[in-house]
């Protein structure tokens, strides 16, 4: 019982912690990359800056409703499945990986619902529809999904990770690996976590929900883009897989910032995608047959090896 | 692509005759003209207002005028009576005129009066220590609703002709009907003289409106009274993105009527220096549309380049943004040769760093996907609207004052007026590119011909006696055509009217928001490149 607890602390600790760190990242690269003019260089992002922006979004006066709630609540709940180390998961499942994913889409639908209580009509139409285009990343995302599990033959994460101990899943599925790259870039742009102006923000995130919803919404993305980034860590970079002589922890550490630092610098060399019929052009034309291709160049190799025992 | 435009070689200006259009007015309009006369590249037209239906239906049908384009509509006060100035402007046979329409003497509100008599008012004159008080214009409007009215029937009638006038009304009702969403002054960045009233049926817009009235400043007398010399300190501040284009035409309109001759030396660094802020003002412009566009990248990099511009310029002139460089006859200073040089090692560098920033922007798919056909104007709806200046050229039609008048010395000198196809932003963001490659060919061009010549005129005014006269002079600002027309009296300014190209930028706005979507709302206003100082002005009476 005891240790349950202990886990739980764990647990929220490490994902609190990164949380800081992560978001502290962000305002740091955002301010590094503003050209500063004359004399009124602005200090943007110091070590206790996303402390004060907490703070920030509190101040205002705000009301709290119940899918605020229910937003943050579930934000936290995605990680309940995943497996941090080979002892810390809270609850250990067969299928762990289905049950994770179906966290991911409860929480996708509490965005639709948190935004239709916008007042108006312009700025719901607009955040639906990129809430709408986060849905459809799940195509290319569940298929790559499908062949990975048809390589290891496991729905369970951890038996995923135990199976890379010799060779790690990107070497057998590059592809499927590049994809959840660009759609955890694809995330972080309809988000707008590295912006630093919301008056240009088409869709005004910023102006409605100030207080409390704001800083639940600001939670939950960062959590959406961090649980994308540990998932793909765990999938295809062998998790906490000891490599050499470095401990498996420090390497799930490593190999999550690398990924975090990666599409952060990609994010801030290229332009705002808050264009619908752009990111439905980028999932339809390239993401989803890329993906299908990938599915089945695996079913075939699957036929070949395991029906016809060819190779 | 910077490359081929830059090394070729194109012929100069076209040959105006504007004695031939000035005797073909006298001709047609006779008496209906109570004065005509020539005013440097322009004419200005002098009527009474019961005349006004006569001349302008013979300006418009007269295939011998056929004048297309209305500019601006603005009133003035003046010490006799009242006056209309209508800007006008054919391209088909290539002349602009002013119209000036007599109202007569209109009745003074109350506050006027009340102001004349106020202690207060008469103490803070005094204590400006002007010396002659009779040049002061009291604002002897005031907007009294009787004068309103009135206002608005001869806009109606002009409006018959010129089917953008309508937009010059004194016009509450439509912000009241127009008002689904309201986007307020500040949201934009730089775009801080209107509000937006939208209606709009789901993302789509119905229709805008904006609303200009919060722009209004109380200074109101801020260039009449003043010495023509002590002017040019803050002339610059009409247009602060490229603040050498007032000064240059006010001394160019000044010049005319003093009929100073300047040397040869004088018109190349006139226009070395335009060409500078030309490029400055459209390196801001790339850096305001990549920061809408998002890409933080090109933002910085244009902002770092601009830099560079923005130095020379102050090195040249003292001043980054408001240069105090022209004099009338001449220039505050010369240049000397080691100041010349930096300008030639530098130009080679920004010339490259502009063509990767080019590189940069244009060849991405998502700034393009994003950029192309939004916000089109047609050649018809940019004539109806009077665009001028690189909105104009985006959409098709060759235009530029720089070529189709005699200005400064731009006829020795080989370049080509960049025009675009379709009208969209995507146009209007590369005719900005191309324009700034010519500007540097121009400038490679003057640091070549530049010779040793005097610079300096002194001239004294005090005490000399002027008649009251008027002159209008016109240079192509980076936003478009710029005019200023002047009214003087011995060494004193009685009104100073700026006729500016960007009031025609944003009525065009108006109707090309019309059918587009809400998101897109804030990049088509940016692609318009409106300078929000051409607004402050007390001379419009919407």
């Amino acid at each position: 019982m005891v240790s349950i607890f202990l886990k739980v602390i764990y647990v929220f600790l490490i994902v609190g912690i990164n949380l800081y760190v992560g978001s502290y990242f962000v305002n740091k690269i955002a301010g590094r990359t503003v050209y500063k003019r004359g004399y009124t260089a602005i200090k943007d992002g110091g070590v206790s800056y996303p402390a004060f922006k907490i703070f920030k979004y509190l101040e205002k006066d705000s009301k709290v409703g119940l899918w605020d709630f229910l937003l943050l609540l579930f934000s936290f709940f995605i990680w309940v499945f995943i497996p941090f180390s080979n002892v810390l998961i809270l609850i250990r499942f067969d299928n762990d990986l289905i049950i994770s994913l179906l966290f991911l889409m409860i929480l996708f639908f509490l965005f639709v619902i948190n935004n239709s209580k916008s007042k108006y009509s312009l700025i719901f139409n607009n955040i639906s529809r990129n809430v709408v285009m986060m849905f459809s990343f799940l195509i290319p995302l569940f298929l790559n999904i499908a062949s990975l599990v048809l390589i290891n033959r496991t729905l369970a994460l951890k038996e995923i990770i135990g199976l890379q101990y010799r060779n790690w899943n990107i070497i057998y599925q590059p592809l499927g690996f590049l994809i959840f790259l660009c759609i955890i870039f694809l995330q972080v742009k309809i988000f707008g976590l590295t912006k630093t102006d919301k008056l240009f923000y088409g869709d005004n995130w910023g102006i409605e929900g100030n207080g409390f919803a704001k800083l639940a919404l600001r939670i939950a993305n960062y959590n959406i883009v961090f649980f994308l980034i540990v998932l793909t860590v765990i999938l295809y970079l062998a998790g906490w897989q000891n490599f050499y002589f470095i401990n498996g922890n420090i390497m799930f550490l490593l190999k999550f910032y690398i990924i975090f630092f990666i599409i952060l610098l990609i994010d801030k060399a290229t332009p705002a995608i808050n264009y619908y019929k752009y990111l439905t052009a980028i999932n339809l034309k390239f993401l989803t047959p890329i993906s299908v291709v990938n599915f089945i160049i695996t079913i075939v190799f699957f036929m070949l090896r395991n029906v016809y025992s060819l190779i | 692509m910077a490359k081929e435009l830059f090394q070729g070689i194109y012929s100069s200006h076209k040959i105006v005759f504007i004695e031939r259009i000035e005797k073909n007015l006298q001709f047609y309009l006779k008496d209906k003209i109570a004065n005509i006369k020539k005013s440097g590249q322009e004419i200005i037209l002098d009527i009474d207002i019961k005349n006004i239906d006569f001349v302008l239906s013979e300006l418009k049908n007269n295939p011998e005028f056929s004048v297309e384009i209305l500019n601006s509509i603005v009133f003035y006060p003046s010490k006799n009576a009242n006056f209309l100035l209508l800007s006008l402007a054919s391209m088909s046979n290539n002349f602009s005129l002013i119209l000036k329409i007599n109202l007569g003497v209109i009745e003074k509100n109350e506050d006027s009066e009340l102001l004349e008599n106020n202690k207060l008012f008469s103490d803070s004159l005094s204590s400006l220590s002007l010396k002659n008080k009779k040049y002061i214009n009291l604002l002897n409007y005031t907007k009294t609703e009787n004068f309103l009215i009135k206002y608005n029937e001869i806009i109606e009638e002009i409006s018959k002709y010129y089917k953008n006038a309508n937009n010059f009304k004194n016009n509450k009702i439509l912000r009241q009907s127009v008002n689904d969403l309201i986007i307020k002054s500040g949201v934009l960045d730089g775009l801080d003289f209107f509000d937006l009233y939208v209606q709009a049926e789901f993302d789509l817009i119905v229709k805008a409106y904006m609303d200009l009235t919060i722009a209004e400043i109380n200074s109101n007398d801020i260039f009449s009274a003043i010495k023509f010399t002590d002017l040019l300190t803050i002339i610059s501040r009409l247009d602060y993105s490229a603040g050498i284009f007032p000064e240059i035409c006010f001394c160019i309109g000044v010049e005319d009527v003093l009929q100073i001759k300047v040397s040869r030396k004088v018109s190349l660094i006139r226009m070395l220096i335009s060409e500078l802020f030309r490029i400055s003002n459209h390196i801001f412009y790339i850096a305001k549309i990549s920061k809408v566009l998002g890409a933080d990248l090109c933002f910085n990099k244009a902002l770092i380049e601009r830099e560079k511009v923005l130095r020379i310029i102050e090195l040249y002139t003292g001043s980054r943004i408001n240069p105090n460089f022209i004099r009338i006859g001449g220039l505050k200073e010369d240049l000397s040769d080691a100041k010349l040089l930096t300008l030639k090692k530098a130009l080679k560098e920004i010339m490259i760093n502009i063509d990767s920033l080019e590189t940069l922007l244009l060849d991405n798919s998502i700034i393009t996907a994003k950029l192309k056909n939004i916000g089109i104007i047609n050649k018809d709806v940019a004539v109806k609207y009077g665009l001028s200046g690189p909105n104009l050229r985006s959409c098709g039609i060759r235009y530029d004052v720089r070529k189709n008048r005699n200005l400064l010395l731009y006829k020795d000198i080989s370049f080509l007026i960049p025009v675009g196809k379709y009208g969209d932003c995507l146009d209007r963001v590369q005719i900005r590119f191309n324009e700034i490659y010519q500007s540097i060919k121009i400038i490679e061009q003057i640091l070549n011909q530049i010779t040793d010549e005097p610079v300096k005129k002194y001239l004294r005014f005090d005490g000399v006696n002027i008649p009251r006269i008027e002159t209008v002079a016109s240079v192509e600002c980076p936003h478009g055509a710029y005019k200023i027309f002047l009214e003087l009296e011995d060494e004193y300014i009685l009104n100073l009217v700026p006729i500016t190209p960007s009031i025609n930028s944003l009525f065009c706005a108006q109707e090309i928001l019309q059918g587009s979507k809400v998101e897109d709302i804030i990049l088509i206003i940016a692609s318009l490149d409106l300078s929000s100082s051409e607004f402050f002005q007390r001379f419009y009476l919407w």
